[in-house]
Order: structure tokens, then sequence, then C-alpha cells
């Protein structure tokens, strides 16, 4: 497990990393389409501070969502973020406790925008922002009521449904694997895979994902670019070197799909300035 | 608990002719945790962009100087600190020294050092807005009133500052009251990185009023409260974490910007804003505006819900230990998994092993106290009849529990019971069971040990106070001859003791 005293990111865990990127809702999980999420199983693999698994736990109606990065610091600022995202929440959250409250008029509710400023109309879903962030700051971030208050959000909703692991998960084994996962995601994380596994490293990760998820799950990758590896290298003199990798982010999809997965589907290239990478969805066959 | 004042009560004890606080600007109707934060000087404390914690920084930007001037002398602060106000109305022809605002005024009280009046002069002489005058003081021994005992010692030299509209400026104040304030009042948060200082956020603000074509001096910032964080000691400078509270000269400026930054529907774009460095930042950043009123309205809205939420867990069944606790246990990733110890529960041991057994078709509609006593069935030594079944872990309307029994020897006893004794559950108060027959849709209770890893992440998220008590019952309570390995003297103490420990509560 990473040591929260290193300083350099060597396995990408940066700190600070959505100082530079303060966006609740991130337009890579923006692009994915819901089916991926809905009632799913979601693992999110090198979380950082769990601001894309936050989103995906409160706002995808997913059913479980677990978050595991290498650094336990990070970990520890994740379960912060889960709090955090908690204490801003709309107060009335619980579908299904709303037949319990008829009498009492239903506060409105939208989604928070999650593409382009537009209020998305589907199922009526809590406000995420309701309440500013000054009051976490003036009185203390909101306690979360147990699964059975009968008010709050039950096992299946956030933030019952979100955990957060601290661990090395291309070489062990976290818990919630041995259920299985609808869909694993890796955002901008597979350099750092790479490197500091080298290929065979990168190989483990792609068959872990491969064995965690049922048939017709789906394994979503944001890989990095192979030049962006060299920087890598240079400001972590600590990685091995390049020399010994054989494979190319290129071949990536070659042996997805020699593991049993099927033809990606590229959904483009999303974010600004450093950050365009592509987004593939791969779906597990068999 | 957390007590606040609602505004209207605090106003009422309030004389609105003279602010009630000595000397500060600040807002004083503003309920805080603690009134006497509201007394707390605010400086523009400059952070260093890249957000590093800094020691006290001691040259913040020129600019910042002009910009905290302004506010020191702004409608708002002249309202607000009787005090400046009357100097204003008996003084020369409008100026106020400035080495009484640089040690009296709030905004500027916090710099450190605070900056020599020749710095600050050149500022304002270079400012090509015409908003400011300022001249150098001619002192004479009987403008020592001005200065008080701090200062008596050097009455000579100096300048001052005065606004070049202060009669218009006086005569505005003269017709505010409280409200015509809180109705100019908007909360603003994710203020861009770089702008989190008081300097720079009157900057901000004023960028995003004033057209970048305006020429007119003018000063749409009028008072930034930065709120307080609630582990701040009295005196301390609160830090800008992304949001405030701000106070603008018109109601057309507070309209402007909660209708050009809307809260709900975080713009993307510059549309129908001026498009300038400050407005594409405020875009990246998600910055947003509320007018004050539902500011105040969900202040108290959080409260209370807060209240409810402590109640709830104060109360709750749930075992999370202190409620104001909870979360930290429940959030705390639980650390490297220790390999239970096989078969045997010591004191060393991180939960009780073979105390936990899942059962399902319980009733939906049962109650754990219903539950404990269909599952102590098997315990029949007398005085122990409730005792085999530490703790029933139920949520109303499943139909599957997880029991904790006090030992492993009680897990044996219970699962050979109902593996003797099929039974179902036959409604939610049924204590004893029927034996469910071919005919009903009742299925019998199954019950299962959990071992190994479920067993583990089971007891993971058990609050370790919790835990810990049960590997104690678990250890003292097993009898010497299921445990031979048993080890620490509490191991043996009498189980009568056990029993006399506090429990928690069963109530439904």
């Amino acid at each position: 497990m990473a040591s929260s005293s290193s300083s350099t990111p060597i396995h990408g865990n940066y700190h600070g990393y959505y100082i530079k990127r303060p966006f609740a809702n991130d337009p890579r999980v923006a692009v994915l389409p819901a089916s991926i999420f809905e009632g799913a199983r979601v693992l999110d693999v090198g979380c950082n501070e769990g601001w894309v698994t936050c989103e995906i736990a409160q706002s995808k109606g997913a059913k479980k969502v677990v978050g595991v990065d290498i650094d336990d610091k990070l970990v520890r600022l994740a379960w912060k973020r889960r709090r955090h995202v908690w204490t801003l929440q709309d107060p009335f959250t619980s579908g299904k406790h709303q037949e319990e409250h008829e009498t009492q008029p239903v506060r409105k509710r939208r989604k928070v925008d999650g593409d382009n400023g537009e209020a998305e109309a589907s199922k009526p879903s809590l406000q995420a922002d309701y309440f500013p962030a000054s009051f976490e700051h003036m009185f203390s971030p909101l306690p979360i009521p147990p699964v059975d208050y009968p008010d709050g959000p039950g096992r299946t909703e956030f933030p019952h449904n979100l955990t957060f692991r601290a661990a090395d998960w291309v070489n062990n084994e976290i818990l919630e694997d041995k259920e299985g996962y609808d869909a694993v995601l890796a955002f901008s994380i597979s350099k750092w895979i790479h490197l500091n596994g080298e290929d065979e490293g990168l190989m483990r990760f792609f068959r872990r994902v491969h064995s965690v998820l049922r048939v017709g799950g789906t394994f979503v990758l944001e890989p990095q670019e192979w030049e962006s590896y060299h920087k890598a290298r240079r400001m972590n003199p600590k990685l091995k070197s390049l020399e010994h990798l054989k494979l190319r982010p290129d071949d990536f999809e070659r042996i997805l799909r020699d593991i049993g997965f099927g033809p990606p589907e590229h959904l483009g290239k999303i974010g600004e300035g450093g950050f365009k990478r592509p987004i593939d969805v791969y779906t597990k066959l068999n | 608990m957390f007590p606040f004042i609602p505004r209207k009560v605090a106003q009422a004890g309030k004389s609105t002719a003279a602010t009630a606080s000595s000397s500060q600007s600040r807002r004083n109707t503003l309920p805080t945790t603690s009134t006497t934060r509201d007394s707390a000087a605010e400086g523009g404390q400059p952070v260093d962009v890249k957000g590093k914690r800094k020691a006290v920084d001691t040259d913040p930007a020129v600019e910042d100087y002009y910009s905290l001037l302004c506010l020191a002398l702004s409608d708002h602060a002249i309202w607000a600190d009787s005090h400046l106000r009357s100097r204003l109305i008996n003084g020369s022809d409008g100026y106020i020294p400035l080495r009484y605002l640089l040690s009296h005024s709030p905004v500027l009280t916090g710099l450190d050092p605070s900056p020599s009046e020749t710095v600050v002069a050149k500022v304002v002489r270079a400012q090509e807005c015409a908003f400011l005058d300022i001249r150098v003081l001619v002192s004479a021994p009987s403008r020592a009133a001005w200065y008080g005992k701090d200062s008596a010692e050097d009455v000579l030299g100096g300048y001052e500052v005065r606004r070049r509209d202060w009669p218009e400026a006086l005569r505005r104040i003269h017709q505010l009251t409280e409200d015509d304030w809180a109705a100019r009042s908007v909360y603003v948060e994710n203020i861009p990185f770089q702008y989190r200082t008081t300097a720079a956020i009157a900057r901000f603000i004023h960028s995003l009023t004033v057209s970048p074509s305006s020429s007119e001096p003018s000063m749409p910032t009028q008072h930034i409260w930065l709120p307080p964080h609630v582990q701040d000691k009295p005196g301390d400078q609160p830090k800008c974490k992304g949001f405030a509270l701000i106070s603008v000269s018109t109601l057309a400026q507070a309209e402007n910007l909660a209708h050009d930054w809307p809260w709900d529907v975080r713009r993307t774009d510059l549309y129908n804003v001026a498009d300038t460095a400050e407005a594409q930042e405020a875009v990246k950043f998600g910055f947003r505006v509320m007018p004050r009123a539902r500011w105040d309205a969900l202040r108290e809205e959080y409260l209370a819900y807060r209240q409810t939420l402590l109640d709830a867990l104060a109360y709750s069944e749930h075992e999370t230990g202190e409620a104001q606790e909870t979360n930290t246990v429940e959030e705390h990733a639980p650390s490297h998994a220790t390999a239970p110890s096989l078969l045997t529960t010591d004191l060393s041991s991180p939960y009780p092993q073979g105390c936990l057994v899942f059962v399902r078709n319980v009733h939906p509609e049962t109650n754990k106290t219903t539950l404990r006593a269909l599952f102590s069935q098997p315990f029949t030594e007398s005085g122990a009849a409730d005792a085999g079944v530490d703790y029933v872990d139920f949520s109303k309307g499943m139909d599957t529990c997880y029991l904790r029994l006090a030992s492993a020897r009680h897990t044996q006893l219970l699962t050979a019971f109902f593996a003797a004794n099929s039974k179902a559950q036959n409604g939610g108060l049924d204590t004893t069971g029927v034996a469910p027959s071919p005919g009903t849709t009742l299925k019998a209770v199954t019950l299962e040990v959990v071992e190994g890893i479920r067993e583990e992440l089971y007891w993971n998220k058990v609050p370790e106070k919790v835990r810990r008590q049960a590997v104690e019952k678990a250890t003292a309570t097993s009898t010497a001859s299921d445990q031979p390995e048993n080890v620490g003297e509490e191991a043996f103490e009498p189980a009568e003791k056990k029993r006399k420990r506090k429990r928690r509560k069963r109530d439904e």
C-alpha cells in the first residue's frame, strides 16, 4: 500500500488532484450511458479522493459502489468526500419512503445537471447541492443516519451504497470482489499500473477486471497515451525503465478482446487541456 | 447542539440607531456558533495560489491595500461602525487619519505587519480611479483626540484619507437599514482559487458587476463576511474556503449576480455575461450565487435537520456508539485484514469467532425483542435465558437478520436446536415459532453460521468498542472446557459480572 509520506505520486496518486478540476459532475461520467450504472455494482479502480465514485453512488442509481485506491491517505479523504457530498444533499432523499409522507408536500426535485447545464427530467432524484458548503464549515458535517432510519436512505442508496478501500487492487483482492461487479471503471489508471507492474502487471489487471465482471458487464477504460509515459517516468525516477515494456495502449483493444471482451465502444475524447483521452467501453462476452 | 439566534430575535435586542457591537463592522445579527466570533477582525490575508498553508504573509499584493481601504471606507463600513461614522461627520472635510483606519478597521487590522502609511498613500495616489482622496496629515496637538492612547507617542506626520463622495455617502447611509443591507447581500460559492482573499474577492466581484467599459469610480463590494470554521476560536481570522456572504451597493447588483450565476443549473458558458478573465474563471470553477434570504432559510433548515439526525442516532437501535462520532467510525476504512485465529476467541482476537449467525425467513414485521425471544429458546439455564443472544442485528422490513451470540458454544446450541426443530415464524410477534406445514407459504427459518471472510467483513463494520465488548464476552462466557487456550485473567471472570455490564438499548 502506498505510504502516505511518499512525496512523488509514483502510482499516480496525486494529492490535490481535484483542486484544478473542481467539478462535481465529471464529464467522463456524463458521457457514459446511464444503463451502465442503474442498479449496478460498480468498482472504481484508482478512485483518488472519490469524486467520481461519489457522483456515481449518489446520482446514477447504482446499487453498490466501491472505490479502491492504493493510497490510504486518499482513501481517507474519499470517506470525507462522501460525508461532504451527503452534507450538501437535499434532506428529502429516499424515494422508497415517500409513501409514508404522502400528506406532506413533496419537494420538487431536479437532477443536478450532468452534461451541458440542462436539467435532466428523467426519474425524480435528489438535489445534490441543496445546502451551501458554508454550513458544513460553520456547523460541521451532517451525521449519516443508520440504514434503518425511516426517513433516510436505504442500503442501496447513497451514502450507504458507497464504500472505499485502500488496496493495491491489481495484486490483492478486496472483500467486495467476491460478489463481483456489473461495471469496473479505470479512469486514468492504466499508465500507472503499467509503469509499476510492467506488462505482466497490466495483464494481471485486465484479467482481474474480466474475472470480477459478470457476463455482459462493462469495463470502462480511459487509457493514457504512450507519449505521457515518458514524462511520468522522468518525474518518478523510482519507476522502472520503459524499455521493459513491450505492450502499448494501442494494443489494449486486442488484449482485452483476447481476454474475452467484445469490441469497445469508443466514446471519443473528453475533457479540456491536457486531459483529452478516449473513453472506451468494453463488454464482457464470456 | 449548536445554538443559533434567528435574525429576528437577534435584531429585537439591538437598537437600530447605533450598532450594538462596540466597534466592528461585521454583521452583528448573523447567527454564528459563537457571538464573540462576530467581533473577530477580518483581514485580507492572502493565500498562496497553490493553496499551501503559509505562515502570515508579510507582503500582500500592493493593489490589495487599495481594495481593502475602499472596503474600510465603504458605505457599509460607515453604516455599521458608529465610531467611524461620527468621526466622518465631526471631522475635517471627510478625512480620516490613515493610522486610525489601519488600527481600527476590521479589514485592515488583520494585515500583519501593518503596512506603512507611505506605502498605502503611494498606492492610493497611483490609482487612476478617483474614489479616494489622500493628503498629508497636518498634525497638531489638538488632533491628539483622533488617535487614542495607543498611538499617543507619535501624533506627528502620517496621512489622512477620505471618500471623494463622502457627503453623498453619508446621506445614503442615513436611509439604510439592516433589511436594506440584507436585500443587497448574496451568498457566493466556488470563488476561483486565486481570488480567495478579502481584497481579491472585492476585485473579483467588481469585475463581475461593473461593465469593463465603465470608467466611473464605483465600489460595488461593500462588505465581505467569511464564515468562521466550527473549530475557530474567538479572535481567529476566518480563512476563505471559496464561499462568502457579500453585500453590494445596490439591489440591482445583488439581483444581477444571483441571476447571472444561478445556483441550480450551473452555467458552463459566458452567454450574457461580459467576457472577462474573471468571468471565465468563474465559469470554470462553478461560481454560483444565491440571495442572502435564501441562505438564511437554508441555514435554519440545516440546523434543524442536523438536530433531527443527531436525535435519530441517539435513540437508534443501530450500534454506532456515541451519536456524534458515529460516522468517523463508520467511515474509517478498515486497515489490514488480520487473519482470524482458528476457532478460539481470546482477548487478542479482532472479533469473536464463531459467534455470528445469519438467519433467513424471519417475519418482515417482526422486531428485535421478538427475535431475541425466539432465538433464546435453546438457552434454558436459569437466569441466563437471554444471555445467549448478545445482539439481534435486524432491520425492519427485512426477512433476514444476523444474531451475535455470546459465545461459540451458544452458536452451536442454537444451530443444533433449530436443526432438530424446524420452525417458521408465524407473524411479527411470534416468539416460539411453528412447525411449517406443507400447505402454507410459511418458510422455516434457516440458520447459517457465518465464517471466514464474510464473518470478518461483518465484524469490521461493527464499531470497535462494541466489537471489543463482544470479544470480551465471548472470551469470558465460554467454559474452560470449550476453550482450553484461553489467555488472560479476565477469561476467568465469573459470568455474573458480565451480566452486570450495561446493556445497550433494546427499545423498538
